[in-house]
């Protein structure tokens, strides 16, 4: 607590100053976890355009990595100095929207475009808190290259032709997919891709039932056995793979060639482009047709700090990023779907099949603003670790994910 | 001049004790007071009275890291003290590289916490140094995923404590060996006490002072663990290496902004730090006073 308080007082007394004037024009502070070496996401070049075109506003971009994120702004908040603009989530709208931190942006110009189903996550109780920037696919990554070593010609589209092919790569020599999982991450991921088309197909409506104490994860029990089956056929070593940090090593290791699938976000796709990788970024083939559903997560968002000094730069700034040529900028280097009704979703020739399943409405989003918010997330990752690691049955995963992820009044 | 004097020593200790007041008191009192509240960040919340403490008591998660935080302590306690002493001993019998050893020794308590947690998580790894060390003596059925495994995650992170802070509790216990009168040892010397007998006999009842001090700082720092499981295994595989204090920033900073559950954690963990310290040192304290 000592600590807690003290780390508090600190980091008031180096808070920025925002919204002070040099020659004449208004600073206006920024911060983010994108726009770092590792995911540039062409950051720079949205802001040096937002410069040009607003010559009385100096943007302060500051680039914070996401681990230390909450920490650093969360105790900006509570000492009342922090940059104009923060970048957000759905989870981030919901703590610091309700706590009265993030300027209610209702009534901008850019709302009305949002997409239907996109709203609830930048919106608490019934205002909007933040300009949602990217939806974002978490899949099925594929080594086109490793593929077509195994004498596999085609990306898999049905869950029997993933199985094949996975069973042809075990027999060439090739490590057929890697799942590292040491901080859990992977595992909530791969048990959402599948479920996307297996559960939410039939039961578009699972996650406001669940909330609702209307439904189970008995739904998922298909799932479950899915990504178990994984592991009974000899195509990964669950408890090898809990050893595998999945932010280091595992992409890493994907980027050099070391396994044919790998689950993880489209964000990466920019990286493993530039690194040379021939690859594709494809829904997780969970059925006998094609027809699964890709694997959404709303991203990245720009709020407005409610205490800021110069809250129509600020404004100005978030409007800037609703602007289609703007945003596109973002959405290519993330390879991510538009968020807005007339926004391009731009694709490339490695995720155009997951583009075209997001186009065709098959898709699912995560619920990061229900029961899937941060700590829901941690519980899933620990249920999913304790299910690899043989700790409990499928059975007892099921009830224990009602039991914990059981929304409390 | 005599009725002075109390307040002249009043004036040289106010500044301190203001500031310990400003600095230990208020966010401890701070703390207690958010314990008995709903706060959630941003928001100061209603008092809730000891409800947060009755939700303690029934949550599964936090007695879990209970018993991991208290387990990992008594482990890290037991075997860095063991080796610490071990190190100081070696170091006192061979006086010529005393002085450069013990240097040494401080070396990895020297590092960061995170820096270590960094180069042992890719030493731990499955296609790590060690495995693959083992593998090349012939021991490849050793090998094993050290960091992915709930049998052995805690351990490997507590080796790693130990690794970290051995060197520091030997430095306690070799300031302790430099105490001892030359005198009391040349004469158990005479006497025939050698070896195992004379470090039982004389050496180990002359280093009370030191150990109460070895222990009662390795404990307090193990209960309070948290960069290394942090960094090394985020709380799992499965849970099985989350510690108290990984449990408080949880609540605080993932997502949950949960501050009064939080505190009210932070208490459970001071009140487990104030006992085990307590009552150790209590201990400690009684045998230096018997011997």
């Amino acid at each position: 607590m000592a600590v807690l308080a003290a780390a508090t007082l600190l980091v008031a007394g180096c808070a920025p100053t925002s919204g002070s004037t040099e020659d004449g024009k208004t600073v206006l502070k920024v911060y983010g976890w994108k726009g770092g070496d590792a995911e540039p996401a062409n950051v720079k070049e949205i802001n040096a355009t937002f410069e040009k075109a607003n010559p009385d506003i100096t943007l302060e971009y500051e680039f914070i990595p996401s681990a230390g994120y909450p920490q650093r702004v969360q105790s900006e908040l509570l000492a009342g100095n922090t940059a104009d603009v923060l970048m957000t989530d759905s989870a981030k709208v919901q703590d610091w929207g309700s706590s009265g931190y993030l300027e209610d942006l209702s009534s901008q110009p850019w709302v009305s475009g949002v997409r239907k189903e996109i709203k609830p996550f930048i919106e608490n109780d019934g205002k909007t808190y933040a300009l949602p920037m990217e939806v974002i696919g978490i899949s099925l990554f594929a080594n086109n290259t490793l593929l077509q070593e195994a004498g596999i010609e085609e990306i898999p589209v049905t869950w029997p032709e993933f199985e094949a092919d996975l069973q042809k790569l075990k027999d060439a020599g090739i490590t057929p997919l890697s799942l590292p999982n040491k901080g859990g991450w992977t595992g909530d991921a791969v048990i959402n891709a599948i479920a996307a088309t297996l559960v939410y197909q039939d039961n578009p409506s699972f996650d406001a039932d669940f909330v609702e104490g209307k439904a189970s994860f008995s739904s998922w029990e298909s799932s479950l056995e899915q990504m178990m089956d994984l592991q009974s056929k000899g195509f990964v070593d669950f408890k090898s793979e809990l050893g595998i940090d999945e932010w280091s090593t595992g992409i890493s290791d994907f980027q050099a060639g070391k396994s044919a699938f790998y689950v993880q976000g489209a964000w990466n796709q920019s990286t493993f482009t530039a690194a040379g990788l021939d690859d594709s970024f494809i829904p997780w083939p969970a059925t006998d047709q094609d027809d699964s559903n890709a694997n959404l997560f709303v991203g990245t968002m720009f709020s407005v700090n409610a205490k800021s000094s110069v809250k129509t730069a600020a404004e100005k700034y978030v409007e800037f990023w609703s602007e289609n040529e703007n945003a596109s900028l973002y959405l290519q280097a993330e390879n991510a779907v538009s968020p807005f009704t007339n926004g391009d979703s731009p694709s490339s020739a490695a995720t155009t099949e997951f583009v075209e399943a997001v186009n065709d409405g098959r898709y699912r989003i995560l619920p990061s603003n229900t029961w899937f918010s941060a700590a829901g997330e941690k519980t899933l990752q620990e249920q999913i670790q304790a299910l690899w690691l043989g700790q409990q049955s499928i059975d007892q995963t099921i009830k224990n994910l009602d039991e914990k992820l059981k929304p409390t009044k | 001049m005599i009725h002075r004097k109390p307040l002249i020593a009043v004036a040289f200790m106010a500044p301190a004790v203001a500031m310990y007041l400003a600095i230990i008191v208020y966010p401890l009192a701070q703390g207690l007071v958010l314990s008995g509240t709903d706060s959630k960040i941003g928001n100061p919340g209603a008092f809730v009275g000891v409800s947060n403490y009755v939700a303690l008591a029934s949550d599964s998660d936090v007695m879990r890291a209970l018993g991991i935080t208290v387990a990992y302590a008594v482990v890290v306690v037991i075997v860095q003290n063991a080796v610490g002493l071990s190190l100081a001993r070696a170091l006192y019998i061979r006086p010529r590289v005393r002085q450069l050893g013990s240097t040494l020794i401080l070396v990895p308590t020297l590092m960061s916490a995170v820096m270590a947690a960094f180069v042992w998580n890719s030493l731990l790894a499955p296609d790590g140094a060690i495995n693959s060390l083992l593998e090349s003596l012939g021991l490849s059925s050793l090998a094993h995923v050290w960091l992915g495994d709930p049998s052995t995650a805690l351990w490997a992170i507590a080796l790693v404590n130990i690794w970290m802070f051995s060197g520091y509790s030997a430095a306690i216990f070799l300031a302790g060996y430099m105490n001892m009168s030359s005198e009391l040892l040349d004469a158990s010397s005479v006497d025939g006490a050698a070896g195992w007998r004379r470090f039982v006999s004389i050496e180990w009842p002359l280093l009370a002072p030191a150990t109460t001090v070895a222990v009662t700082l390795s404990l307090i720092g193990s209960l309070k663990v948290f960069e290394l499981p942090f960094v090394m295994t985020n709380g799992g595989p499965a849970g099985s290496t989350t510690t108290l204090t990984m449990l408080i920033f949880a609540k605080i900073f993932g997502g949950q902004g949960s501050f009064a559950y939080g505190a009210t954690i932070a208490v459970l963990l001071l009140v487990v730090v104030v006992l085990f310290a307590g009552v150790t040192q209590s201990l400690l304290r009684r045998r230096e006073e018997r011997i």
